[in-house]
């Protein structure tokens, strides 16, 4: 504004010396410019008020912020104390890794231990047979091998004779002991299978108990299943033996009725015979 | 050019009046320059600063901390994956329990070629054709048994041919026979049944997650709990043929004791005759 009031003195008082209408001219020009200049704004707001304001985000910060980051602060070590606990639960209660290891070693003891004696209990020699047809015999019966069926029937053949023939006994019988015959090879071909069987089972049961040697936690549910469905097939195949003891028994009842009904029938006929006989 | 400077002097002086007037219009529309609305700068940069010293001691600090505590918590869930996936869940391991598992469906693969090998034995005519229904493993020819049975084993006698105690007898002990052989075809098929399902729980095994191995465990032990029931069904069946056969042995000897008397009485009559 000065150096304005300065420029403007320094005009009229060149003007004056110039023209005098026009100094009044330029005086009014002068009066209206600086009546329509907009005089400078005061200060909306006084340093209080600012002061206030930065104490209030302080006290913000302070107290709502600060409690609030407090807070998450003593959330986020809770969930890592659980999780320390958590870790310590699994890592020493749950799956200690000694433990694992006493285990492993107990599959292994296990495996030293029982493996070949259970092996060779199963292969104890209880051939007790003497002469030659029956050793013949008994040596094909608990060979284990599934393949020599032709040889087990030769044998059997050998040791408990052929069916009588047609002119040498009544067909009655005949059936009766060809049946029996049958019935008899039928389970001794089934045990021959079932040894053979018993060495798969020996087998399986050992490729579980060898991967057991080093076997995690996490692996120990398959080979209990593996174990679990052998088992049923286990069972299956008892089954099947199961079967194979009740049609030899049922067949060795039927053989005794038979027996009864030949009585019967023998006892029927020698009836008639002496009838027919006093008759005469 | 002084030529020109001259030119442009002279008409600045020719129209001076113009050219001041508009100098002093625009001098007073050119807006003033503005003064400072505060005055106690002092005061406002410590506002500020208290700000910036709340924002740094307790937002950062506070996140900090936090920060430290959020590492800390992936650590322990590093360690805690580490631990499974090294220690108790190593894939390695699990390919490896997944091998084992299919070497032993191979195994059984091969344990049952032997449980259906051929073992018919018969020679005769009659004795093969039972012997054939008997090993069918197939309930549907269950119903054949009966015939093919008597067609061996004979009938009944005639009431005129045995007392009705023998009679009696033998019917119960074919019953007995037959029930068993007709079991047994039973037994045999559901063996058969029991092989597929744990084949199938096998596969199944094969191929599982290690949280899912369990639940197939879990399955296959309900399975073995059914194979357990079927065991303990024909081991029924196999303790009621020998129970009819020891009460058949009971019975001959009753029969023997009746036919003691019978003698004794009669001999007893013919004398007094």
């Amino acid at each position: 504004m000065k150096a304005l009031a300065l420029l403007f003195t320094n005009l009229l008082t060149f003007l004056l010396l110039t023209r005098i209408r026009r100094v009044v001219a330029l005086t009014l020009v002068g009066a209206v410019a600086v009546t329509i200049v907009a005089p400078p704004a005061n200060a909306q707001l006084g340093i209080g008020p600012v002061i206030a304001a930065a104490t209030a985000v302080v006290t913000l910060i302070n107290n709502a912020i600060g409690g609030l980051l407090n807070a998450v602060q003593g959330t986020t070590g809770s969930i890592n104390g659980v999780l320390t606990q958590f870790d310590r639960f699994w890592e020493q209660v749950v799956y200690p890794l000694e433990l694992i290891n006493r285990t492993r070693a107990l599959v292994s003891s296990m495996i030293a231990q029982y493996r070949g004696l259970l092996t060779a209990l199963l292969r104890v020699n209880v051939s007790s047979a003497q002469l030659p047809n029956p050793v013949a015999l008994e040596s094909i019966i608990r060979d284990r091998n599934t393949g020599d069926f032709g040889q087990l029937t030769n044998a059997f053949g050998q040791t408990y004779r052929a069916i009588p023939q047609v002119t040498d006994a009544h067909p009655m019988e005949r059936d009766l002991a060809d049946i029996d015959d049958a019935m008899a090879l039928e389970n001794l071909k089934t045990l021959k299978a079932s040894d053979a069987m018993v060495d798969q089972m020996m087998s399986a049961a050992n490729a579980i108990e060898d991967e057991g040697v080093n076997m995690a936690p996490g692996e120990a549910p398959y080979l209990a299943g593996a174990g679990m469905i052998a088992s049923v097939k286990g069972q299956a195949v008892m089954q099947r033996m199961f079967a194979a003891a009740i049609r030899q028994e049922a067949a060795r009842v039927a053989h005794d009725n038979t027996v009864r009904k030949r009585n019967a029938m023998f006892g029927a006929q020698f009836r008639t015979d002496v009838q027919t006989m006093f008759k005469k | 050019m002084p030529a020109f400077l001259g030119d442009a002097f002279h008409w600045i002086w020719q129209e001076k009046t113009k050219i001041i007037v508009l100098l002093l219009v625009l001098a007073l529309v050119t807006p003033q320059p503005a003064k400072g609305q505060f005055i106690d700068w002092a005061a406002i940069v410590a506002a500020i600063n208290s700000i910036g010293a709340a924002i740094n001691n307790v937002i950062g600090s506070g996140l900090q901390a936090i920060n430290s505590a959020l590492g800390a918590v992936n650590n322990i869930l590093n360690t805690i994956n580490g631990f499974f996936q090294n220690q108790i869940y190593p894939q390695a391991a699990i390919n490896r329990a997944r091998g084992v598992v299919g070497a032993v469906q191979g195994i059984y693969n091969v344990i049952r070629g032997l449980v259906n090998l051929n073992v018919a034995s018969a020679t005769l005519a009659n004795p093969r054709q039972l012997e054939t229904v008997l090993l069918s493993r197939n309930p549907g020819s269950i119903g054949q048994v009966p015939g093919q049975y008597t067609t061996v084993y004979q009938t009944i006698p005639a009431p005129t041919d045995a007392p009705p105690a023998v009679r009696d007898m033998i019917d119960m002990t074919d019953a007995t026979a037959q029930a068993g052989l007709k079991k047994a075809i039973a037994i045999d098929a559901a063996a058969d049944q029991l092989m597929d399902a744990s084949d199938q729980l096998a596969a199944e095994l094969g191929q599982a997650a290690p949280g899912t191995a369990p639940m197939i465990e879990a399955q296959s032990a309900a399975m073995l709990v059914k194979a357990h029931a079927l065991t303990q069904s024909a081991m029924a069946e196999l303790f009621r043929i020998r129970a009819i056969d020891m009460a058949n042995t009971g019975a001959a000897l009753k029969f023997n004791a009746n036919h003691a008397s019978d003698t004794r009485r009669d001999l007893t009559n013919m004398f007094v005759k």
